[in-house]
């Protein structure tokens, strides 16, 4: 795996962790604006650590990262869409959550295998 | 990946060659204070579809986000886009309603992965004026509150922001490298 796609994934495995042990964090009801529900916060949580095994070089685990994420995002789907039938709880918020956790480990877990340019960025 | 590729040189004013400075500072706080931006307003638009709730948006009980999108009639910013918001926005909010939450859920997540961020900055542009245009004058609101709002998401998509750990840093190299359509995509990171 490439140094950067490992770095970046590390990062965005951390975001992923950091994000949900924040709004879980009993520091008072102004950091519990998403409402994560335990279901959904264990998702991202588990992404989390399977997208930072994946910066070692296995992909695998950030694939499977990625669908429990992108699965528990259409969970969250139902969920709004049919109002008292929902699968795992939460709102928009969490599906977005889960969605762009899921997305991420997604892409970076799949970079690897488009080349890279030869020409480089300012910043990365 | 809070990390300059390539540092440049100091310019030397002694020679013609001489680099001009750069305008955007690249060093380790520059980078940090664009990540801590970008994780900023990831967190206000996850928070802005927490509380838009389908099917109906609050129009049998008049709240939720039919109540904020009914301030742009009842407090209008500009009335043409109160006139749009009550002939064809209000009369349709089970459909706005989806349409805000699949773009402010998407800028939550992409904002937070730094996914597509120079795209994502000028729909959160557009986004942020919109909002303005509805509460800007309501009562108890701050309307500088969305000027900073719309700033700060042109300075996300200016700066590039996903290319600070973010998922840009990987993707937009490897787009440049592969021909065909997929290079122009390359315009979004």
């Amino acid at each position: 795996m490439s140094p950067d796609i490992s770095s970046t994934l590390r990062w965005v495995s951390g975001i992923a962790i950091v994000t949900t042990i924040f709004l879980f964090a009993p520091v008072g009801d102004a950091y519990h604006w998403i409402e994560v529900t335990n279901t959904s916060g264990a998702i991202v949580v588990i992404a989390g650590v399977l997208g930072l095994i994946a910066s070692t070089g296995r992909v695998v685990f950030g694939l499977i990262g990625a669908l429990i994420c992108l699965v528990g995002a259409g969970a969250q789907l139902v969920t709004l869409s049919s109002p008292g039938q929902g699968l795992i709880g939460g709102n928009a918020s969490t599906m977005a959550l889960l969605v762009g956790v899921g997305l991420g480990l997604a892409i970076l877990s799949l970079a690897d295998r488009i080349p890279v340019a030869a020409s480089n960025n300012a910043v990365n | 990946m809070l990390k300059v590729t390539a540092e440049p040189k100091a310019a030397n004013p002694d020679t013609a060659t001489a680099r001009p400075p750069e305008v955007l500072a690249t060093d380790r706080f520059g980078r940090a204070s664009i990540f801590v931006l970008r994780m900023l307003f990831a967190g206000v638009f996850l928070q802005g579809v927490a509380w838009k709730i389908p099917p109906d948006f609050g129009r049998d009980t008049g709240t939720g986000l039919f109540e904020w999108a009914s301030k742009a009639v009842e407090y209008p910013v500009f009335p043409p886009y109160s006139l749009l918001v009550e002939n064809l926005v209000l009369p349709n909010i089970e459909i706005f309603g989806w349409m805000v939450i699949l773009t402010e859920g998407a800028l939550g997540a992409f904002f937070l992965i730094g996914l597509a961020t120079r795209l994502m900055g000028l729909i959160g542009f557009a986004q942020s004026l919109a909002i303005f245009l509805s509460v800007g004058l309501a009562p108890n609101e701050w309307p500088w509150a969305y000027y900073f709002m719309m700033g700060g998401c042109l300075v996300l998509a200016g700066t590039a922001a996903g290319r600070v750990a973010g998922v840009d840093a990987v993707l937009r190299p490897r787009l440049l490298a592969v021909g065909g359509w997929l290079r122009r995509l390359a315009i979004v990171t």
